[in-house]
């Protein structure tokens, strides 16, 4: 069955754009054959609850009579049912009681608490944990930390790096590298199917003296204007590299609906009607890493988190919660596929997930967490150590403490985390050049 | 361009025409609905405008021009001679008299790009007036200057001069 063009009409511009903000000049080199690694980088948008989730409390250890001392105030008791309960814990980690079925995949998951943002302004906290660089006031500086990846590993696939609602910087490195972006699952299936299946009426004569037309300009004309800039360059590739992907048949790969797709539908538990929920990203991203579409993958498997309200306990619980499930799905999946040069695809993929910051663990007057300083991430995948915790938060305000890199515990004189550290992390434990990032990775997440 | 001027100008250059669809629930400008993922601001996520040309800007492009250029040909054909857009010039819509293609494309580089050609400035216009003979030449009898204008028309709207200034 086609793509169901109604429902694609109905949700396609109800979502927001990603962005990308690449000057591309200069650029058109086409690296070789790079690293045969894949990157995945998961937002979670709006600021997670790190007491539900990565970074929980004990509440009989944390009682409300304590807050005006601890500034700690888990809240558990204010959540849905489902989620009224204690953190858990599973190996030698704690989890709050809204990681959905995170804990089925923890043997993969590295943990990093204790992140120092420096910010509580979304754009600065979320363009520095896609950069790696602490932005200039709300402009983000440098590549996106997917976008050196997509460099490094080259231009080996048709969609060398997209990115679903995750935004995307691109300032020096090739043009391949920068994101595709596409602001819906369905835009998806729009790139890669020509009109979207509808018979153009185009006849194949014209369509044969088209092709031979643009076989021979391929550059520009001498004196034409905007034909001979280096943005015109880079059209003239991506107009060839969409003539590419219609002709191919990787749409097929992307129809939810289809009989092609009912493993994918059955593993997320999706349907053509919940593409765009955290599942259906989460089965874009796989589908995009493994049929070969993709190597590197930004996707926002949450949003809605910036819950400063009394919505806090139902939305910021029921969100959370959804994300570490479709991110759940997403590990299993990629531990569980072979990659086409052989292993588990999951050992050849660094996954990054993310928020732009933690919320504060004290629940403000209105029932509701406000930004915090502090911050978590989760590492899996390519070189990085599985069922492991590292960095700390006080127990005093869950301010991030120094640790020492060599074995992740809190130390005196040691590192406070950032996100520099968790990306170069992420980028050395697959093999990558991380030296843009000017840190040093947290040596006891790395394998080996 | 942006996609606003893009929206603009497409109807501008077409007389009048759009990328519009028809799914049984009513026409849906695609240019519209895809404006999030081409680059166009929501003002709540995004507040800056991607003009990079994306691969999916020229997905669009190809096939907004498949569709536009279709309807324009079929519309200009059934136009009286004053009323055209797309073949201005030439004693008959048919013609195929290189003169009178050479001067159409000049006529057509003019409205689509801004750019004027001198009417003695053959090699400006030879690769189009090429496109036109080649795509006419393996039309079916009766269609080859509608198939030699369709290509000239893709052709100009696929061009990064139609959307880069």
């Amino acid at each position: 069955m086609p793509l169901d063009r109604r429902e694609f009409l109905k949700r396609a511009g109800l979502t927001a754009g990603a962005l990308s903000l690449s000057t591309l000049l200069g650029r058109t080199a086409h690296a070789a054959e790079g690293l045969d690694r894949y990157f995945l980088h998961v937002y979670f948008e709006g600021g997670w609850d790190m007491l539900l989730g990565l970074d929980p409390r004990d509440p009989a250890a944390f009682p409300d009579a304590d807050v005006p001392q601890t500034q700690i105030q888990p809240g558990y008791d204010r959540l849905p049912a489902r989620f009224r309960r204690t953190p858990e814990r599973f190996g030698g980690i704690e989890l709050g009681p809204c990681v959905g079925e995170l804990p089925r995949v923890l043997e993969h998951v590295a943990i990093v608490r204790g992140i120092n943002m420096g910010t509580l302004t979304h754009e600065v906290g979320r363009r520095h944990f896609i950069t790696g660089r602490t932005p200039s006031g709300l402009t983000a500086r440098g590549d996106a930390v997917p976008t050196l990846a997509a460099a490094q590993i080259g231009a080996r696939t048709q969609v060398p790096h997209l990115s679903h609602l995750v935004e995307s910087y691109n300032v020096s490195q090739p043009a391949f590298a920068a994101a595709l972006p596409v602001a819906a699952v369905g835009h998806l299936q729009y790139i890669l199917q020509q009109s979207l299946g509808v018979p153009t009426g185009v006849p194949a004569n014209v369509k044969g003296a088209l092709g031979a037309y643009w076989a021979q300009r391929t550059g520009c004309e001498p004196g034409a204007g905007p034909s001979a800039s280096r943005l015109a360059d880079i059209y003239r590739e991506n107009r060839a590299r969409a003539r590419d992907v219609v002709e191919s048949t990787l749409y097929r790969q992307f129809q939810f609906e289809s009989e092609d797709t009912a493993a994918v539908r059955a593993h997320y538990g999706i349907t053509a009607a919940t593409l765009e929920t955290p599942l259906g990203r989460a089965a874009l991203a796989a589908q995009a890493l493994k049929t070969g579409l993709s190597r590197v993958v930004s996707v926002a498997l949450a949003s809605g988190l910036d819950t400063h309200d009394g919505g806090w306990a139902n939305d910021q619980s029921e969100r959370l919660d959804a994300g570490f499930t479709a991110l759940a799905r997403l590990i299993d999946d990629l531990a569980n596929s072979e990659a086409p040069s052989g292993g588990r695809m999951l050992d050849k993929t660094t996954i990054v997930a993310f928020s732009e910051f933690g919320r504060t663990p004290r629940l403000n007057e209105r029932g509701g967490r406000d930004h915090h300083l502090g911050n978590v991430a989760l590492l899996a995948g390519a070189g990085i150590r599985g069922g492991i915790a590292v960095g700390q938060s006080s127990d005093v305000g869950m301010g991030p403490l120094p640790v020492d890199l060599a074995t992740g515990l809190p130390a005196d004189g040691g590192v406070t985390l950032s996100p520099e550290a968790v990306l170069t992390t992420a980028l050395a434990g697959g093999g990558y050049d991380a030296s843009a990032l000017r840190s040093v990775p947290i040596g006891a997440l790395l394998q080996g | 361009m942006t996609v606003e001027q893009l929206a603009r100008s497409i109807p501008v250059v077409t007389d009048g025409l759009r990328w519009v669809e028809d799914f049984g629930d009513g026409p849906t400008d695609m240019l519209a609905v895809l404006a999030p993922t081409l680059g166009a601001p929501d003002y709540i996520r995004v507040t800056e405008e991607n003009l990079e040309p994306t691969l999916i800007v020229a997905k669009f492009m190809a096939d907004a021009s498949h569709r536009i250029c279709v309807q324009w040909v079929a519309r200009d054909e059934a136009l009286p001679a004053a009323e055209r857009s797309l073949v201005t010039h030439g004693a008959a819509w048919q013609s195929q008299d290189p003169a009178d293609v050479q001067a159409n494309v000049r006529a057509l580089l003019l409205r689509m790009f801004s750019r004027y050609v001198a009417p003695d400035d053959a090699a400006a216009v030879a690769p189009l007036a090429e496109l036109f003979r080649t795509a006419a030449a393996t039309a079916a009898p009766d269609r080859a200057a509608q198939d030699g204008w369709l290509a000239v028309c893709i052709a100009l709207m696929t061009d990064p001069e139609f959307i880069l200034y």
